[in-house]
């Protein structure tokens, strides 16, 4: 076809590609940057409540056969979290536990006192269904009935403030996200109507000299589908580079990071720009398609 | 009383626009190969009724018959089909201003399902020379005059050898030897058997090729062939 057409097509009124990828682009953006706070802070939320840990302090001079009998009692406790079937229960002795204090503390007792005054533990990682106040409780209580158990201690005001943010954090990120979302659509959908609109008496030319609503469709859903694409591609390419520099950046966040996750959210975008440019240059072609001339004006 | 040879038929046909009546009970035949006038006043209707015929127009009130489709009747989806049976010239052309004048050409070749480039070529080649414009194929729309416009408007409507041309007011905006020019295509296409009706205000052009007339005033439609009225030379 292009053989036939050695001058530039007329700028004036003709469909502005440039503008409707650049919308749409920016649209997604912000979307996937919204996607990626989620996925982030989700995982943020993840990593701490498999944080959480019970110390079960041990009462003292206890033989260190009862101690591993106790470890191995503790490890069949439904709240334990298990990795690789193993129960994550961990033993400190005295010594470590010494070394811990004045690691933390900066005082050395041992040139006070002749006998190390702290007690054996265990560390025990909880299951995250246990990631309640009542049922952490619970769950310590059941421990501290053993015998051979002097103390339970976990970080109960730690817990339930957690929860509490968490929890309103979540909302508040998912109803922005709805609102985003709609927006987006809406913004979307509007671009596109308006770069139709200058198309409508050429769809209507076209109408008049015998074409079919599909065959006038196609090339402009054709159209559509290209730029979505595009724009999903850009928009994930400019997260991508986002992404990378934030994590170069923060080196703490690479622990937050899931690559497949990620590019899964990088596929929806693509996808989604497709869907959204398709479904709204058709609702927008067959409006003009359905329109009398008086209208059209 | 419908035979083969009739392109059109109207029957007791109530034309309306915004629901205002603006033609009433009107009657008139064209059959294959006719030539024939479409005269009135600017506002009389003229438009209307050829946009009503091919079906531009709601049409409810009556019975009309173009190329076999049933006006009254006919469903969204047909109107296509329809307008391939006719060859429509615009008054204000309807050219696609985005493509040359080949892919204007080929856009409605395409639409109406032709696929073979060898045919298509030949087919578009064929309209051109048949309207004196085969070195135009190239050039847009926007950069040719109203009268080579024009031209490749009756070249479109040519393209697959429609039973009938509508012309509104084809030579509305040309100076006299153009319209002379469109006129000699007119009988040309005329002579090949295509009917014609030609909505017009130029009496010099009637004068001059004298043919059957259908007047539009105050509502109704008057048929110079069924001695409705007669015309007066100016």
């Amino acid at each position: 076809m292009s053989k036939h057409t050695p001058y530039k097509k007329k700028k004036l009124g003709s469909y502005p590609a440039f503008t409707v990828v650049f919308s749409i682009t920016i649209s997604l953006f912000v979307i996937g940057l919204f996607a990626m706070l989620l996925l982030h802070a989700n995982k943020l939320s993840e990593v701490i409540k498999e944080n959480i840990e019970l110390n079960v302090y041990l009462k003292k001079d206890i033989a260190p056969r009862q101690v591993d009998s106790l470890k191995s009692v503790i490890g069949r406790m439904p709240f334990v979290m298990r990795k690789n079937m193993q129960p994550q229960i961990f033993h400190v002795s005295k010594e470590e536990a010494a070394k811990k204090f004045i690691a933390e503390t900066g005082e050395d007792f041992s040139q006070v006192l002749t006998d190390n005054p702290l007690r054996e533990s265990f560390v025990v990682k909880i299951n995250r269904n246990y990631f309640e106040k009542q049922k952490l409780a619970d769950a310590a209580e059941q421990i501290k009935i053993m015998q051979d158990v002097f103390e339970v201690s976990y970080p109960i005001n730690l817990v339930s403030e957690i929860n509490a943010n968490i929890r309103l954090i979540g909302l508040v990120l998912i109803g922005f996200s709805l609102i985003l979302l709609l927006t987006t659509v809406l913004l979307i959908r509007n671009t596109i109507k308006l770069a139709l609109y200058s198309q409508r008496f050429l769809i209507r030319s076209m109408q008049l000299v015998g074409a079919k609503s599909g065959f006038i469709q196609r090339p402009f859903l054709w159209h559509a589908t290209v730029q979505g694409f595009f724009s999903g591609l850009i928009a994930v390419i400019l997260l991508a580079i986002l992404l990378q520099y934030a994590y170069s950046q923060i080196p703490q966040l690479d622990r937050l990071k899931e690559l497949q996750k990620v590019l899964s959210v990088f596929g929806i975008l693509t996808f989604s720009g497709i869907l959204i440019g398709l479904a709204s240059s058709f609702q927008a072609v067959s409006k003009y398609l359905r329109m009398s001339l008086d209208d059209l004006y | 009383m419908f035979g083969s040879s009739t392109i059109v038929s109207v029957k007791k046909a109530n034309i309306l626009q915004d629901d205002a009546v603006i033609l009433k009970d009107i009657n008139f035949e064209i059959e294959k190969g006719e030539f024939c006038y479409l005269i009135g006043r600017t506002g009389s209707g003229k438009s209307s009724l050829l946009k009503t015929l091919y079906a531009d127009l709601p049409f409810k009130q009556g019975e009309i018959k173009v190329a076999n489709f049933e006006i009254n009747k006919i469903s969204r989806s047909k109107i296509p089909l329809l307008r391939r049976k006719i060859g429509i010239i615009f008054q204000d052309f309807q050219l696609l201003n985005d493509r040359s004048v080949y892919d204007n050409l080929l856009f409605v070749l395409k639409a109406t399902g032709w696929s073979e480039p060898s045919k298509i070529k030949i087919r578009i080649t064929d309209v051109l020379v048949k309207v004196g414009l085969s070195g135009l194929a190239s050039k847009m729309p926007h950069q040719l005059s109203g009268g080579e416009q024009q031209r490749i408007v009756v070249a479109r409507a040519l393209l697959n050898e429609p039973l009938i041309l509508l012309a509104d007011e084809p030579t509305g905006n040309l100076d006299p030897e153009v319209s002379e020019d469109i006129m000699r295509i007119f009988f040309e296409i005329n002579k090949s058997g295509t009917a014609v009706l030609m909505a017009t205000h130029n009496h010099q052009l009637i004068d001059k090729y004298p043919s059957r007339i259908l007047k539009v005033e105050q509502g109704k439609v008057l048929d110079s062939a069924k001695g409705e009225f007669t015309y007066a030379k100016q």
